[in-house]
């Protein structure tokens, strides 16, 4: 090749020809329409979550549990071994990054502890192949964990940071398989108050926030969790809803409302997505908590707020159509209405396993 | 037609009949078949939520081009990405056109180069940007686009010369 004669003709046909090996292209306009639509609905609750995520830069902790619960010595049903290999899960972080977090290399014996920065590639999200995106209470915006059947449960870290564009991003790291108390309690006070006899809540989805050690590089195991969120796909036949539980130590991300019966239902921030009514409900003991009814993209949504003695925040929801549904509607259809009820939400919210 | 669909109907529009040519650019980029997809995917969601503006302001072409050429510079910054340089070609078939040693050659010595080279040289001789069409969309000074180019040429003029030069002008 001559680039002293015409670079620019010599380059351009050149990369012409490299391109005849081209590999036919599979994605369809209406793909990218899709991941446009979600992206710009992410965005929008990003902002809505921007409000309150005061600390700016945080670590996120996501776990993934397996679909579907199977009986185990841990508890109600839940494979729950952060030893076992060979799993493979995704995390997006705000809209912006995909990422493939895998095993040690294939054929390798070796312990999961460590994983090499170069096993973790950016991955293409096609519709229907991810799951709900997720926000978690506690700062860093919307996350979005996806789920892997078969997976056992591990974390990943995430540092969230400006990208660029007003969005910030979770770089996905290697993080060391968990054993995090916290979900447990809140998974086993989803499964016991509201469905005791298994059959309704599968597809487990569980993460927490944690406060950012102090110093950068230090062991992530030192951050305080101060924010734990569980949330299952309610099935019933081939439709499906979603239950969800919160909670969020408000001293930590410094969200106000500590002080229990003062939460007033005017607050914007208190529920999340449209709210057609708040109530103020007191209880026979005196606790007063209030109960959030609206509609999300036009199904019912039910949230009651609950503030603990100890100032935690609790927030439990009943969804009429699962997460799936609201991100590309390609999943199970909506309920008839929302899968629990108010005194439902009231009993699983002051369950004193849930807290963090 | 309501706004939405609207909006929806004007970019599923744009992305059928564009789509092709930006994963070619996309790939000239980053020598990568499966990441040029991940980076048009990226580039064309962020699209979709600037679509209002940018259709007011009739450049799509140009935004888009924009972050994918951000959006790969900000890949190789990434301390994996900058672990992953291989001498190993990711993808090639025996087609038409070139020699394969030839085109292979080509796309190894353009991986080689650093990502804002690579940008300019795929911006300048794939696109057909001016130096100032350039500058624009790398959010660099014109004085930058030419040194870099100058030296992008070279390097890939250095890496080539062992290739028995063939025909390969403009179709």
């Amino acid at each position: 090749m001559n680039y002293d004669q015409s670079p620019v003709d010599e380059l351009y046909g050149a990369m012409r020809s490299a391109l005849r090996a081209e590999p036919p292209m599979t994605a369809l306009p209406h793909d990218d329409l899709l991941r446009g639509q979600s992206r710009l609905r992410r965005r929008r609750l990003g902002t809505a979550a921007s409000v309150a995520a005061v600390v700016p830069v945080v670590a996120l902790i996501v776990t993934v549990v397996p679909s579907g619960p199977a009986a185990g010595p841990d508890g109600p049903g839940f494979a729950n071994s952060p030893t076992a290999d060979r799993q493979t899960f995704d995390v997006e972080c705000g809209g912006v990054l995909a990422g493939e977090l895998r095993p040690q290399a294939r054929g390798s014996d070796a312990p999961r502890e460590l994983i090499g920065s170069d096993r973790v590639k950016l991955k293409r999200l096609r519709p229907g192949e991810s799951g709900a995106p997720r926000e978690l209470a506690g700062g860093g915006g919307p996350l979005q964990a996806l789920k892997r059947d078969g997976s056992p449960r591990s974390g990943i870290l995430g540092t969230v940071e400006d990208a660029g564009e007003g969005e910030s991003h979770c770089e996905a790291v290697p993080g060391a398989p968990m054993d995090m108390p916290e979900l447990d309690r809140l998974e086993h006070a989803l499964f016991d108050t509201l469905d005791p006899s298994k059959e309704h809540l599968t597809s487990f989805l569980a993460g927490a926030g944690a406060s950012a050690p102090a110093e950068a590089g230090s062991d992530p195991e030192q951050s305080k969790v101060t924010s734990a969120s569980v949330t299952g796909d309610w099935s019933e036949g081939d439709r499906a809803g979603n239950v969800s539980l919160s909670v969020e130590d408000p001293t930590a991300g410094e969200s106000g409302m500590s002080d229990p019966g003062a939460a007033p239902c005017e607050d914007p921030g208190l529920f999340s997505g449209p709210q057609l009514s708040c109530e103020r409900r007191e209880l026979a003991d005196g606790t007063v908590v209030l109960v959030g009814t609206g509609s999300k993209n036009g199904f019912a949504r039910i949230t009651v707020h609950y503030v603990r003695p100890d100032g935690q925040l609790v927030w439990a929801t009943s969804d009429q159509a699962s997460g799936i549904w609201w991100e590309d509607s390609s999943g199970a259809g909506p309920l008839d209405g929302p899968p629990v009820t108010v005194d439902q939400l009231i009993d699983l919210a002051q369950d004193p396993r849930v807290h963090l | 037609m309501g706004y939405s669909n609207s909006r929806d109907a004007d970019f599923t529009a744009y992305v059928a009949a564009r789509r092709g040519h930006l994963r070619r650019t996309a790939f000239l980029l980053c020598g990568d078949w499966h990441q040029a997809e991940d980076l048009v995917q990226t580039a064309l969601a962020k699209l979709y939520v600037a679509w209002p503006r940018v259709r007011r302001d009739g450049s799509p072409e140009a935004y888009v081009r924009k972050i994918l050429v951000r959006a790969h510079v900000d890949e190789t910054r990434r301390p994996w990405r900058r672990e992953r340089s291989s001498p190993q070609l990711p993808e090639s078939a025996a087609t038409a056109g070139l020699p394969v040693e030839e085109r292979d050659a080509l796309l190894t010595a353009l991986a080689a180069l650093p990502a804002g080279q690579r940008g300019v040289v795929v911006l300048r001789h794939w696109v057909g940007l001016s130096v100032a069409e350039t500058a624009a969309d790398l959010g660099c000074s014109i004085g930058t686009v030419k040194s870099q180019t100058a030296r992008a040429v070279a390097r890939l003029r250095e890496a080539l010369t062992d290739v028995a030069p063939t025909t390969g002008g403009r179709a």
